[in-house]
């Protein structure tokens, strides 16, 4: 596995995100897919069939709501607002 | 059929008793025969068309005082347009094989009581110069016209669409074949909506009982007789829905990879179920049949007193697949027995909503609705009231 590129945010900067609505601290300047669903699940289950829906808002402009999906990453802001669920009831 | 229609409401009854050409097409009630003067001073005949409103097959109050008129304009004996009805001249199509010439507007101050009313007044003012010409000239014809409505899906007409002029729209429906895979909570929903569209066939698939559950989040209000016979989803749907559309096949079974040749022949299919190791299969098969699908999920949790979760609809089209197998938007997994009893939270507004998406979504598709970004994955995110677009076709 390659080495990860760690920008931790400046000193002594913590983001109070939400997570699944619940208040998480996240002390990088970026939170990627996988690390989205370890902070709602407890962990990153690396299987193909199993799939997870992530979408944000109230992210910093230029793009402030999106989704996320395995690979990608979005720069994060105070009060960012993350929903994280296994989207496969009918 | 359309006699049948004609005897039950008493003004229509009247038209044809007094031996007028009465015809019902499309939904729109026409006259024909109307003798009339032209501009060339010749006697001619042409066909008044009016929209039809009604309540249960029995007509109500006229919608509109509007009348069209197939044919030249009506004139005075000096060949005059007649100007008492004169409102619009330009060719409108009003339905498949429905081209009219003119509109005329003639309102009586509180509109007219029936169609018996409104059709023989026009009919007055057209025919006047005609009938003192030639006293053998009227529309009272005393012709049978038989109307063949038989090849309708519906038990009874879409006057929504004719009313509001749609028709043509509606039309492009008319050659689809649609198979629902699962018809539990939003697979229901999916039914319901689809059921009120003219589309030729809807093939309906499940294996599972109806049971009290159920019933909070289908559509409509199951009784406890009902329940209590323990009927199959797909059994007690089609009996609902059989009321309104003609053409529903309950096929009591899943789709799994053994039989996914039960989906040859359909020409879009929404896919319903929580099963995701028979989706793999499923997919599969419609991606080599070339057949477009919706696949729609939620995930719903619950979070300290409240529930909050994400609401989502992916398309599948000729154009565009690879975005489902790129980004891993379909979860092919069954859910393990822990998450069954822990997260199979389905709310009915939210079943409603995943399954009004994804009939919007099928309507763009066949050009029903304009469509302009071709979103593919289209996702709501309940506790930000947000709506997202991804997988665009580019």
């Amino acid at each position: 596995m390659q080495e990860k590129e760690v920008e931790t945010a400046a000193k002594d900067e913590v983001f109070t995100i939400i997570v699944n609505g619940r208040e998480k601290k996240w002390m990088e300047k970026k939170i990627s897919f996988r690390q989205a669903v370890e902070l709602a699940y407890g962990s990153f289950e690396d299987n193909p069939n199993i799939s997870y829906t992530v979408t944000y808002s109230d992210g910093p402009r230029p793009k402030s709501e999106g989704r996320l999906v395995d690979g990608q990453s979005v720069k994060v802001k105070d009060g960012m607002i993350f929903n994280v669920k296994r989207t496969d009831k009918s | 059929m359309s006699n049948a229609l004609i005897n039950r409401s008493s003004d229509l009854k009247k038209l044809r008793d007094a031996g007028y050409e009465v015809e019902i097409r499309g939904g729109f009630l026409l006259v024909r025969s109307v003798p009339y003067f032209n501009q060339e001073k010749k006697i001619l005949t042409g066909t008044l068309v009016s929209e039809l409103t009604f309540a249960g097959e029995r007509t109500v109050q006229p919608g509109t005082h509007i009348v069209h008129f197939i044919g030249e304009h009506p004139c005075n004996i000096d060949g005059t347009e007649i100007t008492a009805i004169k409102h619009e001249s330009r060719p409108q199509r009003l339905a498949e094989d429905l081209v009219v010439d003119h509109s005329f507007s003639n309102k009586p101050p509180s509109g007219y009581p029936d169609y018996y009313e409104k059709m023989t007044r026009y009919i007055e003012i057209i025919s006047a110069p005609a009938e003192s010409l030639d006293n053998k000239a009227t529309a009272k014809t005393f012709k049978v016209i038989i109307s063949n409505e038989s090849d309708s899906v519906f038990q009874y007409f879409d006057s929504n669409s004719s009313r509001a002029s749609i028709d043509l729209i509606s039309d492009k429906l008319k050659a689809q074949k649609i198979g629902i895979i699962g018809v539990g909570g939003t697979g229901s929903y999916v039914l319901d909506l689809v059921a009120k569209t003219p589309v030729s066939e809807i093939h309906i698939f499940d294996r599972d009982e109806f049971l009290q559950h159920n019933a909070f989040r289908s559509p409509g209000a199951a009784s406890i007789t009902k329940l209590e016979q323990k009927p199959l989803k797909v059994d007690y749907l089609k009996g609902i829905y059989s009321k309104m559309h003609k053409q529903i096949f309950a096929h009591r079974c899943f789709i799994t990879s053994d039989n996914t040749e039960l989906l040859v022949g359909l020409t879009f299919v929404f896919i319903c179920m929580d099963k995701g190791a028979a989706k793999k299969a499923i997919i599969e098969k419609l991606e080599t049949l070339g057949i477009s699908f919706v696949d729609v999920g939620m995930g719903v949790e619950v979070v300290d007193d409240r529930l909050l979760g994400i609401v989502r609809t992916t398309s599948s089209t000729a154009n565009k697949r690879d975005h489902i197998h790129e980004n891993r938007l379909i979860s092919l997994a069954d859910v393990t027995e822990k998450d069954d009893y822990e997260e199979n939270i389905q709310i009915a507004d939210l079943n409603a909503l995943n399954a009004s998406l994804a009939v919007i979504k099928w309507k763009k598709n066949v050009g029903y609705y304009d469509d302009q970004k071709k979103e593919h994955n289209t996702t709501y995110t309940i506790n930000v009231g947000m709506l997202l677009n991804d997988d665009y076709e580019t």
